[in-house]
């Protein structure tokens, strides 16, 4: 009888609600990911040449920790997303090079851990908003593909044949597989690409409204669209943005009320093209258009934090802040330059570049009661890391197969101070990696000034990669070489059991122009 | 303090249940003293029940019981909303390392719309521990409530659904070997890349009595 009754005690004992821990074990998590966002286009992180207000961004990270050596895992935008959800590097998949394409399959694999299948397992209400940009299942089919992107040149001739548009109607009548619903978010609302079409939302699978009209010549103007294809009657691209922020409002004032805690992955589409700023923002740069956009952005952001204070869900949500890439040379950089404003920063290079200007970003996470608020971390951390931070707040173990390239940072959020990863790889649009080991950078492309075969640089002293220091420091270009060549075959950079890349790995430099086996579709 | 210990003798008041030695494994509001293991599937409390919905992408989900058991007699109610999904409770199972905090495995009390509810499939070892051929029969009701009994002591397995008896197996060796005790799971089966969906499954009611193995040998 006793023991009975202290084995019912201690049955009991475990059962007991434990929300005190809940709160410190399961926090809301919102990640902000800006589209084309250099490093010093956010004041806070270039307080002398940088010449936009973003007084939300800055805000964010007065009460929380600032990463002044944060990165995305490449200078443009899919495998940055790509590596960013799935703690992998965009270069062990298919994507070797550029960006899934218009229409494009899915770079995710459907049994891959991502952010959102790992919350859901915890426990958490999953939802994306924004710019998904990792491909779908298009129920498109092969032989009608054409049908779906207008040539170049015929921008002018707006009318759709019948014919075209009934194709049109019956795949924009079927759900769209593989997208975010399908790789861990219960939820989801936006724009696939905003700058290609379909020119539509898109809630959850399927497109809200049936594109029937190919878009007005003057969308295809000043940095709007790239591609012509199926819109919506009357699609207006300015109002992307503001709808963006009301569903992500409207999704956090939902749940705050909700026992389950949530994730809340918020890619924006600004301020990458379309450049299309609403009335009330236009101008208010006194720069350009991208200043102006960059602004609304910051408001926008500005709109969801304020929804989450209002939500009273603030104190335990860990909100992060970053973009995918640097900001764009071909919308306005060198002209901000000149009228004072610097988008990299000191740093070098624009978007797309293997430079530190294609891919260091604005990097800070605000957590109530854990981060200090204020703060600053110089440690090298990067999207990737996302995925094994989350797991080890929530004790979750990560299997050999999901988040290779992930290392928590979960420490340097609690305010240590030892590096946490000791290698970083992060690429160019192009392909070209840079790697990172401690301060040192090697970019494997050769130097035609220097005549050297691979780039090295000392980021503490020389931030701007201006000295090439390849042909003083042949022995570390072997080492890091190797290393790189050992993280490749590896398929992993953390400890763990030997994983496979999903195709042969390109390897830098190029010695000759020999084509890869298997090509990402374009 | 004060507060854990209102809670723990609340919990022990004598009712009515409670003199049978009967525990509830669900307090009918949360979750507590479960976890979602093997897939990211979803498990939500709805009107005193928990709620189980499919996730795309996701295989098999099993919301399981931190605690283990051994010797027990279970009483559940359990209503499949679609008939689409398959389901099931597991007992005394196991965990073996896989994503989404292990893969689990053991005895599984099938639940499924059509005569197989109530039999015994060994989840994780692509077979049934239930004797083939099972006998046919129309004791679980589409789109209802159904009351599952299932006792397992020493290595005799019994079930029934509403009140029916359904399987009553001894397990072979191995299996009484491998599971003599362990979790207890609620299944929300994968769905591939099956179309429609998302499809649920409700439990309520899920009481625990710990039986004394028949032999004390078996200890």
């Amino acid at each position: 009888m006793r023991k009975i009754m202290l084995w019912l005690l201690c049955g009991v004992a475990g059962w007991l609600p434990s929300d005190a821990a809940a709160s410190a074990t399961k926090p809301n998590v919102l990640i902000i990911l800006a589209d084309d966002v250099g490093y010093g286009d956010v004041q806070c992180y270039n307080p002398q040449r940088g010449k936009i207000p973003t007084p939300n961004m800055d805000r964010l990270a007065s009460q929380g920790m600032r990463f002044t050596d944060g990165h995305s895992s490449s200078g443009v935008c899919s495998p940055s997303r790509y590596a960013l959800l799935t703690g992998r590097y965009h270069w062990r998949t298919r994507l070797q090079t550029g960006i899934v394409g218009v229409f494009g399959e899915p770079l995710i694999a459907p049994e891959r851990m991502t952010l959102g299948t790992l919350a859901k397992q915890q426990g958490y209400a999953t939802a994306c908003v924004g710019k998904w940009h990792l491909g779908r299942d298009w129920p498109i089919p092969e032989n009608k593909r054409e049908l779906f992107r207008k040539p170049r040149g015929k921008d002018d001739e707006g009318k759709v044949p019948d014919e075209q548009r009934a194709v049109w109607s019956e795949v924009f009548s079927k759900p769209i597989p593989g997208g975010p619903t399908a790789r861990g978010f219960d939820e989801y609302f936006g724009t696939d690409v905003p700058n290609w079409p379909p020119y539509c939302f898109i809630e959850n699978d399927r497109t809200v409204g049936i594109p029937s009209e190919f878009l007005p010549p003057s969308q295809l103007k000043n940095h709007l669209a790239s591609q012509n294809g199926p819109a919506l009657k009357d699609w207006n691209m300015e109002k992307i943005l503001p709808t963006l922020g009301d569903r992500a409002a409207d999704f956090i004032t939902r749940q705050a009320k909700a026992q389950q805690p949530f994730l809340l992955y918020l890619p924006l589409t600004s301020p990458h093209e379309p450049l299309a700023v609403t009335d009330e923002w236009k101008g208010k740069s006194g720069l350009l258009t991208y200043a102006d956009f960059l602004m609304e952005t910051d408001a926008v952001i500005g709109r969801v934090l304020d929804a989450l204070e209002k939500s009273g869900a603030a104190a335990h949500t860990l909100v992060l802040f970053t973009a995918d890439n640097g900001k764009a040379a071909y919308t306005g950089a060198a002209e901000l330059e000149k009228l004072g404003h610097f988008s990299s920063g000191p740093l070098r290079g624009y978007k797309t570049s293997v430079y530190e200007g294609g891919h260091r970003e604005p990097f800070i996470v605000r957590w109530p009661g854990v981060v200090q608020p204020g703060s600053v971390c110089k440690q090298l951390v990067h999207q990737a890391d996302i995925l094994a931070t989350l797991a080890e707040l929530w004790g979750a173990k990560l299997p050999d197969n999901a988040g290779e390239d992930s290392f928590s940072f979960l420490s340097l959020l609690k305010g240590a101070e030892k590096p946490t990863r000791e290698n970083a790889v992060s690429c160019a649009a192009a392909g070209t990696p840079g790697l990172r080991k401690g301060p040192w950078k090697l970019i494997f492309a050769a130097d035609p000034a220097a005549k050297t075969k691979v780039q090295l640089y000392n980021l503490d002293d020389d931030i701007g990669e201006a000295k090439n220091l390849a042909a003083q420091k042949p022995e570390l270009v072997a080492e890091m070489s190797a290393l790189m060549e050992q993280l490749i075959v590896q398929g992993r950079s953390t400890p763990g059991e030997k994983q496979k890349n999903d195709m042969t790995v390109i390897r830098y430099p190029r010695e000759a122009p020999a084509a890869p086996k298997r090509r990402g579709k374009k | 303090m004060n507060k854990k210990l209102i809670a723990l003798l609340l919990a022990i008041a004598p009712s009515a249940q409670a003199d049978e030695g009967w525990r509830a494994l669900f307090d009918g509001k949360t979750l507590d003293g479960w976890e979602v293991k093997s897939g990211f599937a979803t498990y939500r409390v709805e009107d005193g029940a928990i709620l189980g919905k499919t996730a795309e992408g996701s295989g098999n989900t099993f919301l399981c019981t931190k605690e283990q058991f051994a010797d027990f007699e279970l009483v559940f109610e359990v209503k499949l909303d679609n008939n689409e999904l398959n389901s099931g409770v597991q007992l005394r199972s196991q965990l073996r390392e896989a994503p989404y905090g292990g893969r689990v495995h053991g005895p599984q009390v099938e639940i499924a719309a059509g005569s197989a509810s109530g039999y015994v499939y060994g989840e994780g070892l692509g077979h049934w521990l239930s004797p083939e051929p099972r006998a046919k029969h129309a004791q679980f009701k589409n789109g209802a409530w159904n009351k599952f009994r299932v006792r397992a002591v020493g290595t005799r397995i019994q079930t029934w659904i509403n009140d029916q008896p359904i399987a009553d197996l001894t397990l072979a060796a191995d299996d009484a070997k491998n599971y003599p005790k362990g979790l207890i799971g609620l299944q929300v089966h994968g769905i591939g890349k099956k179309p429609g969906g998302p499809f649920q499954v409700r439990w309520r009611n899920l009481q625990l009595r710990p039986v004394a193995p028949e032999t004390k040998k078996e200890k």
